[in-house]
């Protein structure tokens, strides 16, 4: 008995130590928010809150057009993350569920996708949206990233071993069509690795910069990651006000992960082990 | 049943939303057009309709003030300012835009790295068929002459600031050393490499406080030399002679005791503050880094003129692209921009320091500074910001410096023999450039 106790209090003192370690960055980003810059540059450094908070919200509230740029990447994320849900759920599906001609060779070309490094393919997908004519329009941002490599590997990987073969006989029998099979049958087996798909897919297009960046070329279009980034100068910067924006930034990303987060879980989970 | 019609229902209601959201612009652009759809395209802008002009900018490119009185002064021009990140993620935009042939903007800032867009001067309006050469004796000759081709036939952007790099130190304790204190005696009596670290030394024995890092006096050598890694050919030049003297002179330096060591930027922030540190030479825009790093030092920094000569850190110009449906207003609104009173206001609401020498002698630009013990700062930035020297810079000068200076951060960390530090150095140098 003596030992099991010793090892829950080890167990908890690790937990312990590595919920400090990853809370900390956090706790430092809201520190910072509530001091002056010069607090922020100070050695050692501050670890206990200030009261310039609502100073510094002000400070990026003059400085930039946060609540604009907030609304516009929920918008984009939002559409992205629907869209890639729905568009990788059904390729994945189908990749792992159905043998057609050439299935091998298709998926084989999706997955050679993933080897390509994104920098790459910044000016060729950047050439590709000014013939469009999307330049500067929320169709750049959003159109290319309808689906993803990633996600219908995963969701075909999760696929295969979740959906039982009998299970898709068994709907054929009561008379679904593919579309049917794979809207009644397949998705409510797939939800949490949907779960999964859906966070790191919003999570993506919340913390994207660089493709955001060069598309966009009206600020009041700027996603948050941009408008963040406005605030910095070439030389001296106000820090403070940085870390509030950044903390206002994340907030919403910890707040919804809190909310889906048990499902994120279960979905790493399922993905991990083979049944 | 239920649950599949409202998965329906949602899936309707967001393919409306982005619909919506995504053709608006289209629509409204149809609908101010011309009545006539198919002619509206080919016509030009009809006599009398405003120049529309897109302007890409960092927060503190320019004051934001003298782009708001640049729209007042042009009531023909509708200039829409666009203030994006700086730094690397700004030339990226740039960059990736020239490249891919995108509808640019019609104007943009530049920073120091305006030398590497001469590669693409063909994208640039020349300026100087605009009229530039009327306003060329205005500014500094050599911060003219970074955005002008070799030929010196294009120019591909106006000047806006310059950052002269000086010599920050704290006064009182030069003055507990007993070495030159003033501004005036350490421009007389420091001016060499030799006499300021021997200067340095003595302050380090008598105060503790250091001058700075050995990659500091590296960086601050370097910069004061007319030459640097690559010549106008692209040519390596780093085996001349003179990077091995600046090598040498950061190592004497470090060898003398009076360095600060290698250390975060937090820690030595924290010795600004605390007076581990007595001196450093930085560009014009450090004093803002200063404040902010070292409140408790406020009123004992002054500013001097540097030993060894003056080298030049950063400092924007303004280009016109070559897309503008306006070059002529283009040009008319930058000259306005970077006119010697718009350069001025820029210094004295955020420190950027003016390339006009006409404002130089202002009263306004020689205000005491409260941080600096009430001296007149700018008084010295503009008289090194006439004796600056500039040298050829090169797209590969970043790889270049990085592999030395991780050699010569060495020497201070490891303890490595100098000697043997900058044949590592230029080894790996050469392996990078061989890629």
């Amino acid at each position: 008995m003596r030992s099991e106790t010793w090892k829950k209090v080890t167990i908890h003192l690790i937990l312990l130590i590595g919920v400090a370690v990853s809370v900390f960055p956090f706790y430092w980003l809201f520190v910072m928010s509530t001091n002056t810059t010069s607090a922020v540059f100070a050695f050692p450094p501050k670890l206990v809150p200030g009261n310039q908070f609502w100073t510094n919200v002000r400070s990026v509230w003059e400085a930039v057009d946060f609540t604009q740029a907030f609304l516009n990447t929920v918008f984009v994320a939002v559409v992205i993350t629907f869209f890639r849900l729905f568009f990788e759920s059904l390729a994945g599906f189908t990749f792992a569920k159905y043998k057609f001609p050439g299935s091998k060779v298709l998926f084989f070309l999706l997955l050679a996708t993933m080897m390509i490094p994104g920098q790459l393919s910044l000016v060729p997908q950047f050439m590709i949206m000014k013939t469009l004519g999307w330049l500067g329009d929320f169709k750049a941002l959003i159109v290319p990233s309808l689906a993803n490599a990633f996600g219908i590997f995963w969701i075909r990987q999760f696929a295969q071993d979740a959906i039982h073969d009998d299970l898709m006989d068994a709907g054929r029998i009561d008379g679904c069509n593919n579309f049917r099979l794979y809207f009644n049958v397949a998705l409510p087996i797939l939800r949490p690795g949907l779960a999964f798909l859906g966070i790191t897919a919003f999570m993506g297009v919340w913390e994207d910069y660089m493709w955001p960046l060069v598309v966009l070329t009206d600020s009041s279009k700027f996603t948050l990651m941009v408008t963040l980034a406005q605030m910095k100068t070439s030389h001296t910067a106000n820090y403070a006000m940085i870390m509030t924006g950044t903390l206002l930034a994340t907030l919403p990303l910890i707040v919804f992960f809190l909310f889906v987060s048990r499902q994120f879980i279960a979905g790493l989970a399922d993905g991990a082990v083979k049944s | 049943m239920n649950k599949k019609v409202s998965y329906l229902i949602v899936l309707t209601m967001m393919m409306a939303l982005i619909l919506s959201a995504c053709g608006g612009g289209k629509k409204n652009d149809e609908a101010s057009g011309s009545s006539e759809p198919s002619a509206s395209a080919s016509q030009s802008a009809p006599a009398g309709e405003k120049a529309k002009l897109t302007l890409w900018y960092w927060n503190g490119a320019i004051s934001d003030s003298s782009i708001e009185a640049a729209k007042a002064k042009f009531p023909n021009i509708e200039l829409k300012a666009e203030k994006l990140p700086p730094g690397d993620e700004y030339k990226t935009k740039l960059k990736t835009t020239l490249a891919g042939g995108g509808d640019g903007p019609d104007i943009v800032a530049m920073d120091s790295w305006v030398t590497e867009m001469l590669e693409y001067s063909d994208k640039f309006v020349n300026l100087y068929d605009q009229g530039a050469s009327e306003i060329k004796d205005q500014y500094l000759e050599w911060k003219w002459n970074m955005a002008a081709t070799p030929d010196k036939k294009t120019l591909i952007a106006l000047p806006i600031d310059v950052a002269p790099v000086v010599m920050f130190y704290r006064e009182d304790l030069f003055k507990q050393a007993g070495v030159p204190s003033t501004p005036e005696e350490i421009k007389a009596k420091v001016k060499t490499w030799d006499d300021y670290i021997a200067l340095a030394k003595t302050v380090k024995e008598k105060t503790k406080g250091s001058m700075g890092t050995i990659v500091d006096i590296y960086r601050n050598v370097i910069n004061q030399l007319p030459k640097r890694y690559f010549d106008e050919n692209g040519n390596f030049i780093g085996e001349d002679g003179h990077v091995k003297q600046a090598w040498d002179t950061a190592v004497k330096a470090y060898q003398s005791g009076a360095t600060f060591g290698m250390s975060s930027s937090s820690e030595a922030n924290a010795a600004l503050n605390n007076g581990s540190i007595a001196s450093t030479i930085g560009a014009s825009w450090v004093k803002g880094d200063l404040i902010a790093a070292a409140p408790d030092t406020a009123g004992k920094w002054r500013i001097a003129y540097p030993a060894g000569g003056v080298g030049n850190q950063g400092g924007s110009f303004f280009g016109v692209l070559k897309s503008t449906k306006y070059p002529k207003e283009a040009y008319e609104v930058i000259k306005f921009l970077v006119s010697p009173d718009n350069l001025k206001k820029a210094f004295l609401e955020f420190g950027n320091y003016p390339s006009t020498p006409s404002v130089y002698g202002d009263a306004d630009m020689k205000q005491p500074d409260a941080f600096f013990g009430n001296q007149a700062i700018g008084e010295v930035f503009g008289e090194a910001a006439k004796d600056v020297v500039v040298s050829h810079s090169d797209p590969r000068d970043g790889m270049v410096e990085d592999a030395i200076i991780q050699e010569l951060t060495l020497v201070d960390t490891n303890k490595k023999d100098p000697e043997k530090a900058w044949k590592d150095a230029l080894e790996n140098v050469k392996r990078n450039l061989q890629r």
